[in-house]
């Protein structure tokens, strides 16, 4: 296993007289080598503080978190592991080039190394041009793709990402997307926290829902793909009481322009696709609907 | 080895570079050349004993910038990585966390010493201008306060890696008086009947560095000779308290649950 979590339990004291909270209850999960795994919840529901135990930031109060076999929080186990955080936390004062040459001085690269990688890495994430700037004066979609680099710099094996995808817009989302799936498909191992469910579905192999620090649900794409899948359907008709008529039973909503949005069933598909050879109706589009993940979500 | 060698030596050159590029540093040495000047204004109001006058003066204005940049330069090394998160990138790299003490505290070091070379080079010059003798024992007395600052630096780290900024001045400031009459704990410890009282005074003798056994001012201001035994136990005194705080960093902050 890539990432091995046994019996993990994480508590914080706070507060005057320094009560006990825990954080994270019993967390029992394992990411295989060369899959990934989605991690979901609401705000403060423990997958940040997750992140920073398999990142080996944080130590368990009890259990073991294993990286390749080796405690996260010996320094061997990260020497194959990149980390992506929400917000790119970086020193004000260096420029990214110092920025990478700091990491990859850390992270054991000698100078050509560095060089080598930033410059194949700045390819790949389109930041040539900027290695000279304060890392600063960049945008926050420039910022975060630094952030990739920094993670990626090193060659790791296993990817560790909190929010990847925050502050990046439509077209670096999908980039990134294909980046991170390219990394999997090359047999690299990817956790990652998102409240992007789109993010979620094309990236995951497996998703874990937690919840106050214990895990809600876990399961593969396919357990969810199974349970009650639904579509959205976008279409225009000029006859809809013979569609609601073939179509039963179905949620119907006219929009403002005069188009409908339907919710169907998967073996539905089939009728609506010969109404529509029939010219009943013009569909604009399907979309697939996971309602399983919203219900464990919410 | 040489890995921890590479990544202390990137720690130090970020952290030095760093610390160069932030407007206080040139702050810091723009206030210190001032004082040196103002010093010089001093010793010519003062009726006769010029030289006295502006040497006293010089090794004072050295002296307290050993405790302001100390200070100063340390309040950000660890809680301000702490503060700006950016240690959740630098600890989730394969990097010791004792190395990450030992990079940021020779990068500071570094730059406290460029601060106190600035601060010499002036203090030479206002002395060579205003034909004052510039002898080895001037050299001497400063190369002890220097080793005064790395005392200091150590203990900054120490309280550095647990306290908050406002504890860390407050603690940082009174380690240095109370550093300078320990002396006098000492002394009044001897001479008291009290037991109870003598006990606590030699505890307070024992725990804080005697920072007067590193002052050699009074070489350059009184003309002494210097004691090269005496010299050789100070600077093993003072190596022993450096190393202390250091290890004592590490310890603690090994052991630093980074919420």
């Amino acid at each position: 296993m890539a990432i091995e979590l046994t019996d993990v339990n994480y508590m914080i004291r706070s507060g005057f007289f320094l009560r006990s909270k825990n954080i994270i209850e019993n967390l029992n999960f394992s990411v295989p080598q060369g899959t990934s795994m989605g991690l979901i919840g609401p705000n403060g529901a423990g997958k940040t503080t997750t992140i920073k135990l398999c990142a080996g930031i944080i130590e368990p109060g009890s259990g073991k978190v294993m990286l390749n076999g080796i405690s996260a929080h010996k320094s061997e186990s990260r020497k194959k592991m990149g980390l992506v955080t929400e917000n790119q936390y970086i020193p004000a004062y260096l420029t990214v080039k110092e920025w990478l040459t700091l990491l990859g001085g850390v992270s054991g690269l000698s100078r050509d190394e560095i060089k080598t990688s930033t410059s194949r890495l700045f390819q790949l994430f389109e930041l040539e041009g900027l290695s000279d700037k304060r890392i600063h004066t960049l945008s926050k979609g420039q910022t975060q793709r630094v952030g990739f680099v920094q993670a990626m710099l090193h060659d790791p094996k296993i990817l560790i990402l909190d929010e990847p995808m925050s502050g990046m817009d439509p077209v670096w989302r999908s980039r990134l997307c294909e980046i991170l799936v390219s990394f999997r498909n090359n047999g690299g191992t990817l956790l990652f926290s998102s409240h992007i469910m789109t993010d979620i579905l094309r990236l995951s192999d497996s998703i874990m829902v937690i919840e106050s620090g214990k895990i809600k649900w876990k399961g593969t794409m396919g357990e969810i793909c199974e349970s009650d899948i639904q579509y959205q359907l976008l279409f225009k008709t000029s006859d809809i009481s013979t569609i609601t008529r073939k179509i039963a039973g179905s949620q119907l909503e006219q929009q403002p322009d005069g188009s409908y949005r339907m919710i169907i069933r998967a073996e539905q598909q089939r009728d609506i696709f010969k109404l529509a050879t029939l010219n009943l109706l013009y569909i604009s589009s399907i979309t697939p609907l996971y309602p399983g993940i919203e219900e464990l979500y919410s | 080895m040489n890995v921890y060698f590479y990544q202390i030596a990137a720690l130090s050159r970020a952290t030095i570079i760093e610390n160069f590029r932030n407007k206080s540093f040139a702050t810091f040495l723009v206030t210190g050349g001032m004082l040196f000047i103002a010093s010089v204004l001093l010793g010519r109001m003062a009726v006769g004993d010029f030289n006295r006058v502006i040497l006293d003066a010089g090794f004072w204005i050295i002296g307290m910038f050993g405790l302001a940049s100390s200070l100063f330069f340390f309040l950000n090394a660890i809680q301000g990585e702490i503060r700006r998160k950016t240690i959740y990138i630098l600890l989730s790299r394969p990097m010791k966390r004792w190395v990450f003490i030992l990079g940021k505290f020779l990068g500071i070091l570094a730059v406290l010493l460029m601060v106190y070379l600035a601060l010499s080079t002036f203090f030479i010059s206002i002395l060579y201008l205003n034909d004052c003798i510039i002898s080895i024992k001037l050299i001497f007395s400063l190369a002890s306060l220097f080793f005064e600052w790395c005392v200091l630096a150590s203990f900054s780290l120490l309280l550095s890696v647990f306290t908050s900024n406002l504890l860390h001045g407050i603690f940082l400031t009174s380690l240095y008086f109370i550093g300078h009459w320990s002396n006098y704990l000492n002394a009044y410890a001897q001479n008291t009947s009290d037991l109870f009282l003598k006990k606590i005074l030699i505890a307070l003798y024992t725990a804080f560095p005697n920072l007067e056994a590193l002052n050699y001012r009074s070489l350059t201001l009184y003309d002494e000779t210097p004691d090269f035994l005496l010299l050789f136990h100070s600077f093993l005194t003072g190596s022993g308290w450096i190393m202390t705080a250091i290890a004592a960093s590490i310890v603690i902050f090994n052991r630093k649950n980074l919420v």
